[in-house]
């Protein structure tokens, strides 16, 4: 966030020193709006580099949510994410053009984090409810894990028909280290994992099957 | 309208307190007038005026009042009189009170408000005027406890009070000054609005309030709920007029066949009216004027007297808007407006008077903006970070308007002095923490750099300029003087900004100036000050940049939205000059305005209208070498 050492406090003594001059607040509140709008677009991209656009619900009123065919979920309501900022009056008095990227970028990526912790914190609460959490120092190696990985997990199908792999979301570290690991999985259990995925598939395709056959269907 | 019942109390005679002077008098004035069928409408068989009453008197009236008869719709007690608060309970004194036993001899708010409750009338309007000579109410807010409003349960309440702190000095025309107040609202010499045929005591005593608490002498309190429905303490005497607030203008109008047009045209200025203290748009202000002022144009006298009032009637409300230029810009158009009349001697000695006094409110709000950065130095950074674009244009406005004093003095015959001194304090001021906010950003500065820099060479203050031309011009260079366009959009403000702060060679056209007048404007300033030398060495960074400056040749026109008329003369860099001399050698005749007076009206429209520029402060070349080869 931006320095505000520089910047000298208001007189709390007193109202607002500043003076108003040809004031036109039309304009304003229009440049205000387009900073909302450029934020909203970055945090656009963020979001869809998460989550699927098919995914995405928008709700006009309320603050959480129930899918009530389905079974209880645990995490039902809305987070909000948030970031305050300074702007220096210094900066401001100098046209320092610089200083929008130097408070809108911190801002976008405050609430790029947020969001991340929101998105992992609830894929991780759901995990953990239905015990779908592979530990690596258990599992005995990278590969025993993803092995393991393959077993717990369901794999989804999209609107085409197409079964979707699980995205992969891992930390830098593991990141570098990943194409060292993978070509390090032995051929058998590479062969494991395979035979585990290909059924992952089959099972994912036999219950889209039964998902779709339960509409009603014009006979003939 | 039925149903509506009033209770007016005024007690000056009091056996064991001071007596009183007017609380009669107020009590007896808002009777008559609300019980009149035109202005409050209430019925008078149920109604009571009561003076110096006992409390027996009091309860008696409120119980035939109250529960004999048919239910109340609307009921209203107004109260002046001795009040006392004792023991967080408000009490009313009346004629038998003793200020020792409070309680069991005068009329408690909360006995009044169980009364009221248990004959439930769907709204109930209170209004205590309490005089207060024995020091008897420190806290009017005692009256708001919620212990006590929580008593009334019916649905619509509304109170107004005030206390005087000191009865000498709030009684006029033998009222108190809450009473005066509130009847100047009933009868409708103060505008309230006029889009209701009915008046609401919250409204009423908001503007009680505020003439009231301008006084210092008495601490106003307005409470209202009206859960009931529409307004109904008394009807609106301006119901419907549509131009009440203009209605100043008009006020003893000499000639009734004027009156009427003007009267036409008067709803055409209604939302500027109202809209002056937080939104002010000379252009829109112009036009609806022009209708007004064009059919008056063969009688010189009554346009200046429709104009004249216009002005104190606008000024006097741009007043409350925060801007300390609104008013300064309100008068402005208004002289402005006179323009295309200004072949008439009547209509030229009207704007000298006008252009004077423009020039001194602005040495006033000048001296403001300095004093105002002398206490803190970043008073003049009032947005966000929208002020990068738009701090550099209030910074040249503040100069132009500035600059106009120093123009209006001189062509005047006056002394220049004191208008210089405010010039060069403010940009002393703005050198202090602004210089590099002196940046050329968009092509509006135009005319306030114009206007700020003849002035600065007027009065001999050449660093000065020299130092703000410096500044500007080479920001220009910096963005190879693609200036923001005049009307740029505040939503393309932030990526003007952007592309600038970056990439400045990709603005899009769109966004920038082209041809640009901002530019011209500073390559011929230049020769002012000697600096053309030093400007001719950037030029070749500015290659193909397109100029233009607007030359009109009959300034009655320049406050138009589009100026018939003139010439536009284009000039581009690297193809038709290569050094700013080359430039003023092509630089075209243009008239100036005839007389100082137009010239200075005209300038104010270029500040007004910063689309223009007042080209005719600069010297015409052909005419500075004129002179040069007569000196030789």
């Amino acid at each position: 966030m931006a320095n505000t050492s520089e910047q000298p406090e208001l007189r709390r003594d007193d109202a607002d020193p500043r003076i108003r001059c040809f004031e036109r607040p039309g304009d304003d509140e229009a440049f205000d709006r387009s900073v909302t709008i450029l934020m909203g677009r970055l945090q656009e991209k963020t979001r869809r580099s998460f989550v699927s656009e098919h995914n995405v619900l928008r709700m006009n009123h309320g603050s959480n949510w129930v899918h009530s065919a389905r079974d209880p979920e645990p995490e039902t309501t809305m987070h909000s994410i948030s970031a305050e900022w300074t702007i220096p009056f210094k900066d401001i008095s100098e046209n320092d053009l610089g200083l929008i990227g130097r408070t809108i970028f911190p801002i976008s990526e405050e609430m790029d984090k947020q969001f991340a912790q929101n998105m992992y914190g609830a894929v991780g609460a759901a995990a953990q409810r239905v015990g779908n959490v592979v530990d690596a120092k258990t599992a005995g190696s990278f590969a025993h894990s993803m092995l393991e990985m393959f077993r717990k997990l369901e794999l989804g199908v999209d609107r085409d028909g197409q079964v979707s792999m699980p995205q992969m979301h891992v930390g830098p570290e593991l990141y570098a280290r990943l194409p060292e690991e993978m070509s390090k999985v032995p051929p058998e259990l590479n062969a494991e994992i395979e035979r585990v995925k290909a059924g992952k598939i089959k099972d994912a395709l036999d219950r889209e099957a039964a998902r779709k056959a339960k509409f009603k269907r014009t006979a003939g | 309208m039925s149903g509506r019942a009033l209770l007016a109390i005024g007690c000056n005679t009091y056996d064991h307190l001071n007596s009183l002077a007017c609380a009669e008098a107020d009590a007896d004035a808002l009777f008559g007038l609300l019980i009149e069928p035109s202005i409050g409408d209430y019925d008078a068989v149920r109604s009571r005026l009561l003076l110096s009453p006992t409390l027996h008197d009091v309860r008696a009236a409120l119980a035939t009042m109250l529960f004999d008869g048919e239910a109340i719709d609307t009921l209203t007690i107004t109260f002046a009189g001795h009040g006392a608060a004792s023991s967080g309970s408000f009490y009313m004194a009346m004629r038998d009170t003793r200020a020792n036993a409070l309680s069991a001899t005068a009329l408690s708010l909360a006995d009044l408000f169980r009364m009221i409750a248990e004959a439930a009338p769907k709204q109930t309007y209170l209004v205590i005027d309490a005089c207060q000579s024995g020091g008897l109410i420190s806290d009017l807010n005692v009256i708001l406890k919620s212990e006590v409003m929580g008593e009334f349960g019916t649905p619509g309440v509304t109170l107004l009070a005030t206390a005087a702190s000191n009865e000498t000095a709030v009684e006029t025309g033998g009222h108190g000054i809450g009473t005066a107040a509130l009847i100047d609202c009933i009868r409708g010499d103060v505008f309230l609005q006029d889009g209701n045929p009915a008046l609401d005591l919250v409204e009423i005593g908001r503007a009680v309030s505020e003439r009231v608490g301008t006084t210092g002498a008495q601490t106003p309190v307005v409470w209202g709920l009206n859960l009931y429905g529409p307004s109904s303490f008394c009807k609106n005497p301006h119901a419907g007029t549509g131009d009440a607030p203009l209605r100043s203008v008009l006020a003893g109008w000499p000639d009734a066949d004027t009156a009427a047009a003007i009267r036409a045209g008067l709803p055409r200025l209604w939302e500027p009216y109202v809209a002056v203290p937080t939104q002010w748009e000379p252009r829109q202000f112009l036009d609806r004027l022009a209708p007004l002022t064009d059919a008056l144009k063969d009688e010189p006298a009554v346009l200046l007297n429709l104009v004249q009032r216009v002005s104190e009637t606008f000024a006097a409300r741009a007043r409350a808007s925060s801007d300390r230029f609104r008013e300064i810009e309100v008068r402005a158009a208004c002289a402005v407006a006179l323009l295309p009349f200004s072949d008439d001697h009547a209509v030229v000695q009207s704007l000298s008077a006008q252009c004077i006094e423009i020039a001194g409110l602005v040495e006033l709000a000048t001296g403001d903006v300095v004093d105002a950065v002398d206490a803190y130095r970043y008073a003049l950074v009032t947005g966000g970070l929208g002020d990068l674009y738009h701090m550099p244009i209030r910074l040249s406005k503040l100069v132009g308007w500035a600059g106009f004093t120093v123009h209006t003095h001189h062509a005047m015959g006056q002394d220049t002095g004191p208008a210089a001194g405010r010039l060069a304090s403010l940009l002393d001021r703005i050198f202090d923490t602004y210089s590099l906010s002196l940046v050329a950003m968009s092509d509006c500065q135009a005319p306030y750099v114009i206007s700020a820099m003849t002035a600065c060479a007027a009065a001999g203050l050449t660093d000065f300029a020299e130092r703000v031309l410096g500044h500007m011009f080479a920001s220009a260079v910096a963005c190879e003087g693609r200036v923001a366009r005049c009307d740029l959009d505040g939503s393309k403000i932030l990526a003007y900004l952007v592309t600038r702060g970056n990439q400045p060679k990709q603005l899009p056209v769109e966004m920038v100036a082209q041809p640009t007048e901002l530019v011209i404007a500073l390559l011929r300033l230049s020769r002012l000050f000697d600096l053309s030398g030093e400007f001719d060495s950037s030029l070749s960074e500015l290659d193909h940049l397109p100029l233009n400056a607007y030359l009109a040749d009959d300034y009655r026109q320049f406050g138009q939205d589009y100026i018939m008329g003139g010439t536009n003369a284009v000039f581009v860099i690297g193809h038709d000059f290569w050094t700013i001399a080359e430039l003023e050698a092509a630089w075209p005749d243009s008239p100036a305005p005839a007389r100082p007076e137009v010239a200075m009206t005209a300038l104010l429209a270029s500040l007004l209208l910063p689309d223009r520029s007042p080209w005719f402060l600069l010297p015409t070349p052909s005419l500075v070498e004129a002179q040069a080869h007569e000196a030789i």
